[in-house]
């Protein structure tokens, strides 16, 4: 689905992600830990194609497609969607209104026919008791005034309403209390399926205790130092980034 | 003819009645003779350019016999209508409650002589006296608390051929106490010339009156248009003001509201939407003269093109009106590098229990909510619109005439369309 090879890419001056190879397949699970300031957003930015980074060199296919050739809405209407670390407040568009036009955009990019208002309400509403969230909340303004963990909430509820074939969720369980961490998990789990996949990227254990990951990867430095299954995320918990950084020679 | 760096002379009123305007006529012209057209120097004017509606020589409009073809109008259902026509009364359906008075009759001249300069005499200036020196064809709007139930659409149209036609419409609106009155003020013209359109409206709000105003600048390209509001609001009277800009090469709003009793409470808020090479001043001014007095003024800009923007807004609190409550927002939304936008928020404070607060913000579309709406599968041009329109959205939803509300939140949102390449 997602093959990534030798990425490299640099904010101005500064050179982020030094050779990045990742190949994720339908059903599968992938978490992307790391310490702060290792390139783990950046990955997460670039696959969405945010054109504040650049892309120096290296590949990124998705489902065959050259992904760097296209924009990032055609990205999200081919099928993938980012769970933002810091979703971003739009005041003045409800969120009603917003989620509509999303999804509406990517039917269409399916060949699909738009829903009218009455199918829309009825689909938001499943979605909405999914996640556990107030119907009040659609008439807010797209996360103004929300709390971090509505947020987070409304990220995952963006993804069960837009059902897409690759999620990448960013620090999707970062200051997230217990309750809220188990709704956005059980969430993620109600997305997930044969057919699509998933890559967490976080800092923390705790999500994946809720999510098992297929593959683990450690993300130092802009590379990919380490891969392994899930008892890597254990032994990162227990032990700390430092063992990773002295086997690697990373200071 | 007409021309703005000369000394011009009063016309008389057509036709020849024995004039009880003469008198107030003549000191418009004495003031206009002093006074002149602001020059480049003048402060408030020095960011605001109008060298090229000087440099015109301008034709008198005058009243147009025959009527002329007009478009269809969306507010034409649902509304009680008067047209002006180059400045003369053409066309007047109203229902009850209204009176409407013109110089056509004795009682009309005594009532509107009795009237008129009580709202803008004591603030107006330059263009305010250009108006008193020529006005032709003014017009008493005076509403009684019984009610036709429909909002009031007063039309502003100037239609000439070749000639560059000046036209001063005068407007005195009075609503009586107890009263109220729902108005859509709309300009607009069909010239292939350049035009100036400089009209005075002066609104008397009585004990306790509501106005609930709706304004629409819709010229042409090449018109030059001043619009020159001034509001004497009586004790606990309510005056709400929503304005678009969207037309003109040269326009200026002057609002100037007058808070002289207590518990007055007005609201104006504006949107300009700039493209082309169109230069728009807005100048408010509110004076707060008695105690617990509100005022709220929501200024926005939305810039594309060449275009360019002056915002000012000036609240004066007056020794002894204590607890005035007075709020100022200016925001703009440059579209390019090649627009411009600047906005003043002022405030003179002489009373000392007040609750008085500005802000102004410039700014672009920003970047982190452009890619959030493009990753849920925006295009970048719908993304660019939905942000444009929540800009938008607090002066679309303030307009307070219910039953025109969503025609012109529509005309809002179509014209923003026009504004990003």
């Amino acid at each position: 689905m997602l093959n990534v090879k030798d990425l490299h890419v640099s904010i101005g001056e500064n050179k982020i992600l030094k050779g990045i190879n990742l190949e994720v397949n339908p059903g599968e699970v992938h978490a992307i830990m790391g310490p702060n300031g290792s390139g783990k957003s950046t990955f997460s930015q670039v696959m969405a194609g945010n054109p504040a980074y650049e892309v120096n060199s290296g590949e990124i296919h998705y489902e065959g497609k050259d992904f760097q050739a296209l924009e990032p809405h055609m990205r999200a209407r081919a099928g993938l969607f980012m769970g933002f670390q810091y979703p971003v407040e739009i005041p003045g568009v409800t969120n009603i209104y917003f989620l509509k036009n999303s999804l509406n955009a990517i039917r269409e990019a399916k060949g699909l026919q738009p829903l009218d208002a009455y199918e829309f309400n009825e689909y938001l509403g499943e979605k909405m008791d999914a996640v556990g969230m107030s119907r009040e909340l659609t008439r807010r303004a797209v996360n103004s005034g929300f709390s971090g963990g509505e947020k987070k909430k409304n990220e995952i509820l963006q993804l069960l309403v837009l059902n897409p074939k690759l999620a990448i969720l960013d620090e999707t369980d970062s200051g997230l209390d217990i309750d809220a961490l188990k709704t956005v998990a059980g969430g993620v789990e109600k997305f997930r399926n044969k057919d699509n996949a998933v890559i967490l990227v976080t800092h923390y254990q705790r999500l994946l205790d809720f999510i098992p990951p297929d593959f683990v990867h450690v993300l130092m430095d802009g590379k990919i130092v380490l891969s392994g299954d899930s008892k890597l995320a254990l032994e990162l918990e227990a032990r700390g980034y430092n063992w990773v950084k002295e086997e690697n020679g990373i200071d | 003819m007409i021309n703005l760096n000369k000394e011009i002379t009063a016309t008389p009123l057509p036709p020849l009645f024995d004039d009880p305007l003469k008198d107030f006529r003549a000191a418009g012209l004495k003031r206009y003779s002093l006074s002149g057209l602001p020059g480049k120097k003048v402060e408030h004017w020095m960011k605001f350019d109008i060298t090229p509606l000087k440099e015109i020589s301008y034709t008198q409009a005058v009243k147009v016999e025959k009527p002329l073809n007009r478009n269809a109008n969306s507010f034409d259902e649902i509304c009680d209508r008067v047209e002006m026509l180059n400045g003369f009364i053409d066309t007047t359906t109203v229902g009850k409650g209204y009176s409407l008075s013109s110089v056509s009759t004795e009682k009309g001249r005594e009532k509107i002589a009795g009237l008129i300069g009580t709202a803008g005499d004591e603030r107006g200036n330059y263009f305010y006296n250009l108006n008193s020196s020529l006005f032709s064809d003014p017009l008493l709007i005076s509403v009684g608390p019984e009610q036709s139930g429909k909002p009031l659409y007063l039309s502003e149209r100037i239609s000439g051929e070749d000639e560059s036609l000046i036209a001063n419409p005068r407007i005195i609106i009075e609503v009586q106490e107890n009263s109220s009155l729902e108005l859509i003020q709309s300009f607009s013209g069909s010239s292939g010339s350049p035009y100036l359109n400089n009209s005075v409206t002066e609104i008397i709000l009585g004990k306790n009156a509501k106005l609930e105003h709706v304004i629409l600048l819709e010229d042409s390209h090449k018109a030059f248009v001043f619009n020159n509001i001034f509001v004497k609001q009586s004790e606990g009277s309510v005056y709400n003001s929503q304005t678009l800009i969207s037309g003109a090469s040269i326009s200026r709003n002057e609002y100037d509201i007058t808070l002289g009793e207590e518990n007055c409470e007005t609201s104006l808020s504006s949107l300009f939407l700039g493209k082309e090479n169109q230069l728009h001043n807005s100048d408010i001014t509110i004076h707060h003269d008695a105690p617990h007095c509100t005022s709220r003024t929501t200024t926005k800009a939305i810039a594309g093109g060449n275009s360019q923007g002056v915002f000012r807004g000036f609240a004066l609190v007056k020794k002894g009106a204590q607890k005035s409550d007075a709020v100022q927002q200016f925001k703009s939304l440059l579209l390019n590098d090649t627009c411009q936008v600047n906005m003043e928020p002022h405030l003179e404070i002489w009373a000392d229990d007040v609750k008085c607060s500005h802000g102004a913000t410039v700014g672009q579309l920003d970047p982190n909510q452009l890619f959030y709406l493009q990753q849920r599968g925006f295009s970048p041009e719908e993304a660019k619109k939905v942000l444009m329109e929540a800009f938008a959205a607090d002066v679309a939803e303030s307009i307070g005439i219910d039953l025109v509300s969503d025609i012109i939140k529509t005309r809002i949102y179509r014209l923003m369309d026009d504004l990003y390449e």
